[in-house]
C-alpha cells in the first residue's frame, strides 16, 4: 500500500504587502486623526468662550451617520468574510463578500453626499464648516482608496491570483478597510455625536 | 532582548525583480534601488544648498534696515528655506541613502515595492520643483498670489506623500526582506534607525498633511482661520521646531552607529543599549502634539519641558558608547571620522540648546523672526540640528561612497565640508540663540544686527558644506576594492562597489550583528557575538 502523500509545506513568505499596508494605513489614519484633534481643540475653545459650536443654520442629524456606521461595520464583516473564504479556497464566497464590501462602500459615499447637501454647511463662512468638510472629505478619499484597493484585489482574485496558500493581497486590503472603518467611528463620535 | 525570527525567503514571492536599462530611459524608468537612491541623494544636496541660501537671505530681513528685500519676500524666503531644508534636504537625503543602502545592509536583492520607491522619488521631486515655482511667482507662505499659494500647499502635500511612500518601502524592506539569520537585534544600526524614523514619520508627518488640507480648504474658500496669511505658517510651524525637528536626526544616530564601530575596527559592546537609545530618541521626537496655534502655552507646559530635557539622555548614552569605542580603537583620522565627530558635537549642542529653550525664565521664546511667530532661539536650535544632519550626510557619503558612486570621496572636499558644517552650525545656532536671549540680557540688544549677519553667514556655510559634499560625491573615484577600509562590519561590504543588479551573488551567513567581521575572523572583543 502506497504511503499517503504528505501535505505541501507551507510557503514561508515575507508578507511584504501586509507590512507595507500597515504603515500606509497608519499614515492615512493619522492624517484624519490629526484633523479631528484640531476640530476638538477648536470646538473646546469656542465652547469655553461661552458660544455654541455649530451655527444655528447648520443641521447635522444623527440618522444618516448612524446608518453609515452600521453599513461600514457590516462592510468590515464582509471584507473579513472575503479573507476567510479565500483562506479556505472558497472562491464563490470570496467574490460575493468582496462585491458586498464594495457595495457598502458606495452606500457610504452616497450617504455622505446626501448629508452634505442636507447639513447647510457654508465652507466660506466659518471654521466649523472648513473642519467638517475637510475631515469628512478626507475620509471619503480614504474610503475611495480602500475601495480601489479591494477592487484591484477582487480582480486579481477573479483572475485566480489568490488561494489558501497566498492571500496577502486580500488580507492587506482588508486591513486597510478595517482601519478606514475605525477612523469613521472616530469621526462619528467626534463630529456627529458630540456635535 | 526579544528577537524576531525572519521568515526565510523562498519561492518567487520575495523581493521583486528589476530590470536594467541604459541611458536616460534607464534613469527615468528605473526601479533599481541604487539608481533611485542616487537621484534622491543628488537632488536633495542641490535643494538643501539652495534652501540654506534662501533661508540666509530671508533671515537678513531681521536687520534693523529690513534686509535686502521687502518684508513679505523675506517671509517667503525664510519659510521656503525652512521647508526646503526639512523636506528638500534632510528627510530625502537619508531616505535616498536608505533606499540605496538598506536592501544591501539586510542582504536583499532589491527594495520592497521598487515601483513605489521610484514613484516616491518622482512625486517628491515634482513637489519640490512645483514648490520652487510657487515661491518664485509670489506664492509660498503668506504670498500675495492666492493661486500660487494654493500651488505651494499642494506641492507640500506632494513632498510629504513622496517621502512617506519611500519611508514605507524602506521600513518594509528592513522588516520583511532580511537575510536568513538576521534577527531583528542583528539589523545594522542605520537600517534600524530608518525603521524607527519611518514609524515616527507615518505617525507624525500625516498630521502635518492634515494641517495642510485644512489650510488649503480655508485658503480657497473663506480664509477664516488656517488659510489666512497670518494663520498659514502658525498652523504648520510645529513641524519645523523641536521636538518634531529631531525626526531628522534619527537616521543620523544610525549612521554614527554603523560608522564608528567600523572606523574603530571594534564590535559595538552593549549593542542593545545603542539600539534602545535610537528607539528612545525616535519616540521622544514625536512633535505633532505641540501645535502652538491650537495649544497656547504648550512651550511652557511640563510635558514640553520634560521631553526637551529627556531627549538629551539617549544622545548622551549613544555618545558615551561611541566615545569609549573610539578611545579603545584609536582610529586614524579620516573624512568619515572627522564628520562623525562633528555630527555628534552639533547634535549634542542641538539637544542642549533645545532644553534651554524650554526653560521659561530664560525668555528665549519671546523674540520672534519677523512676522512668523517662530522664536529666534528655536530657529537657532534648528540650525544645530540641520548642521548635524549636513555633517552626518557628509560622513555617510564619504563612508559609503564606494556603494553610492563606485569611487572614494576626496578627503579634502569631505573634510572641508565637515568643517563648514561645524562652523555653519555654530554660527547659525549661537547667532540666533544669543539674538533670542537679547530680551533677557539687555547687553545683547545692541548686537542684534551683527548676530543676524553672523547667522546668515552660518546658513551660507551650511549651504557650502552641502555643495562640497555633493561635489565630493560627483568626483568620487578610485575605489579598487569592494571594502576599501577593510573594516566594514555589515552586509553591504560583502558585495561589489558599486553593487551589481540584484546586489548579491551569494549572501554570506549571518550569525551575528557583524557578519563581515565574522567572515574576516575578527575576534569578538565585546562579548556581543551570539552565534
Amino acid at each position: 500500500m502506497a504511503a499517503p502523500a504528505l501535505p505541501a509545506a507551507p510557503l514561508q513568505r515575507p508578507r511584504m504587502l501586509v507590512v507595507g499596508t500597515s504603515f500606509a494605513s497608519v499614515a492615512a489614519a493619522m492624517a484624519i486623526i490629526g484633523m479631528i484633534g484640531v476640530y476638538l481643540t477648536e470646538r473646546a475653545q469656542v465652547i469655553g468662550a461661552g458660544d455654541t459650536w455649530l451655527p444655528d443654520a447648520v443641521d447635522l442629524p444623527l440618522t444618516q451617520p448612524n446608518v453609515m456606521l452600521f453599513g461600514l461595520i457590516m462592510s468590515s464583516v464582509t471584507v473579513q468574510w472575503a479573507v476567510s473564504a479565500v483562506r479556505n479556497d472558497d472562491r464563490v464566497n470570496s467574490y460575493l463578500a468582496l462585491g458586498l464590501t464594495l457595495l457598502f462602500g458606495f452606500g457610504y459615499i452616497n450617504m455622505t453626499a446626501y448629508l452634505w447637501s442636507k447639513a447647510g454647511l457654508d465652507v466660506d463662512a466659518n471654521v466649523q464648516s472648513v473642519l467638517i468638510y475637510s475631515i469628512t472629505a478626507a475620509h471619503i478619499i480614504m474610503a475611495v482608496a480602500a475601495m480601489v484597493f479591494v477592487g484591484l484585489m477582487a480582480f486579481r482574485a477573479l483572475a485566480g491570483g489568490y488561494d489558501a496558500r497566498q492571500y496577502d493581497g486580500i488580507a492587506a486590503s482588508a486591513l486597510f478597510w478595517h482601519v478606514m472603518v475605525a477612523v469613521y467611528a472616530l469621526i462619528w463620535i467626534a463630529i456627529y455625536v458630540t456635535k | 532582548m526579544t528577537t524576531t525570527e525572519t521568515p526565510v525567503e523562498t519561492g518567487d514571492d520575495t523581493a521583486p525583480e528589476v530590470s536594467a536599462s541604459s541611458g536616460l530611459a534607464g534613469i527615468l524608468g528605473s526601479g533599481d534601488h541604487k539608481v533611485i537612491g542616487r537621484l534622491f541623494i543628488g537632488a536633495s544636496l542641490i535643494l538643501g544648498a539652495l534652501s540654506a541660501v534662501a533661508l540666509a537671505l530671508g533671515i537678513l530681513g531681521n536687520l534693523g534696515s529690513g534686509g535686502l528685500f521687502a518684508a513679505e519676500v523675506n517671509l517667503r524666503l525664510f519659510t521656503a528655506g525652512q521647508i526646503g531644508l526639512v523636506f528638500g534636504f534632510a528627510l530625502p537625503f537619508f531616505l535616498g541613502l536608505a533606499v540605496l543602502l538598506v536592501p544591501l545592509q539586510v542582504g536583499a536583492s532589491s527594495v520592497a515595492f521598487p515601483r513605489a520607491a521610484a514613484m516616491s522619488l518622482w512625486v517628491w521631486l515634482a513637489g519640490a520643483i512645483t514648490m520652487g515655482v510657487a515661491v518664485v511667482i509670489d506664492g509660498g507662505i503668506g504670498g500675495g498670489n492666492t493661486r500660487a499659494v494654493d500651488l505651494a500647499f499642494i506641492s507640500m502635500v506632494m513632498l510629504l506623500v513622496g517621502l512617506l511612500l519611500g519611508a514605507v518601502c524602506v521600513a518594509t524592506t528592513a522588516l520583511t526582506l532580511r537575510a536568513p539569520g538576521m534577527t531583528f537585534d542583528r539589523v545594522p544600526m542605520f537600517a534600524w534607525s530608518m525603521v524607527a524614523a519611518a514609524g515616527i514619520s507615518v505617525l507624525t508627518w500625516p498630521v502635518l498633511m492634515g494641517n495642510l488640507i485644512l489650510i488649503r480648504v480655508d485658503l480657497v474658500n473663506g480664509q477664516t482661520t488656517f488659510g489666512s496669511a497670518g494663520g498659514q505658517w502658525a498652523a504648520i510651524a510645529w513641524a519645523f521646531m523641536q521636538p518634531q525637528i529631531y525626526v531628522l536626526a534619527i537616521p543620523v544616530l544610525g549612521v554614527l552607529g554603523d560608522l564608528i564601530p567600523s572606523l574603530a575596527d571594534r564590535r559595538q559592546p552593549s549593542r542593545g543599549v545603542i539600539l534602545a537609545a535610537i528607539g528612545a530618541f525616535a519616540a521622544l521626537s514625536i512633535g505633532s502634539w505641540s501645535q502652538i496655534i491650537q495649544l497656547n502655552g504648550v512651550w511652557t507646559g511640563p510635558f514640553f519641558v520634560i521631553v526637551s530635557f529627556a531627549i538629551i539622555l539617549p544622545v548622551l548614552a549613544a555618545a558615551g558608547g561611541w566615545g569609549s569605542l573610539l578611545a579603545q580603537g584609536k582610529p586614524r583620522p579620516s573624512t568619515p571620522l572627522v564628520a562623525a565627530v562633528v555630527t555628534l558635537l552639533l547634535l549634542l549642542l542641538g539637544v542642549i540648546v533645545g532644553a534651554l529653550f524650554a526653560v521659561g525664565p530664560l525668555d528665549l521664546q519671546l523674540l520672534e523672526v519677523g512676522a512668523t511667530g517662530t522664536p529666534m532661539a528655536a530657529v537657532g536650535q534648528v540650525g544645530f540640528v540641520i548642521a548635524a544632519v549636513a555633517a552626518a550626510a557628509i560622513a555617510a557619503a564619504a563612508w559609503w561612497a564606494p556603494k553610492i558612486s563606485g569611487g572614494q570621496m576626496s578627503a579634502g572636499l569631505g573634510g572641508l565640508g565637515a568643517l563648514a558644517a561645524l562652523g555653519g552650525g555654530v554660527l547659525w545656532g549661537l547667532g540666533l540663540l544669543l539674538a533670542g536671549a537679547s530680551t533677557r540680557f539687555s547687553g545683547l540688544e545692541g548686537a542684534l544686527d551683527a548676530l543676524v549677519v553672523v547667522t546668515a553667514l552660518g546658513m551660507a556655510l551650511v549651504a557650502g558644506a552641502l555643495a562640497l559634499g555633493g561635489l565630493g560625491l560627483i568626483g568620487a573615484r578610485g575605489a579598487s576594492d569592494d571594502d576599501p577600509s577593510g573594516t566594514g562590519q555589515t552586509l553591504e561590504w560583502a558585495t561589489s562597489s558599486p553593487p551589481a543588479l540584484g546586489n548579491f551573488a551569494e549572501v554570506p551567513a549571518v550569525t551575528s550583528a557583524e557578519p563581515l567581521s565574522d567572515l574576516r575572523g575578527d575576534g569578538d572583543d565585546s562579548g556581543n557575538e551570539d552565534s
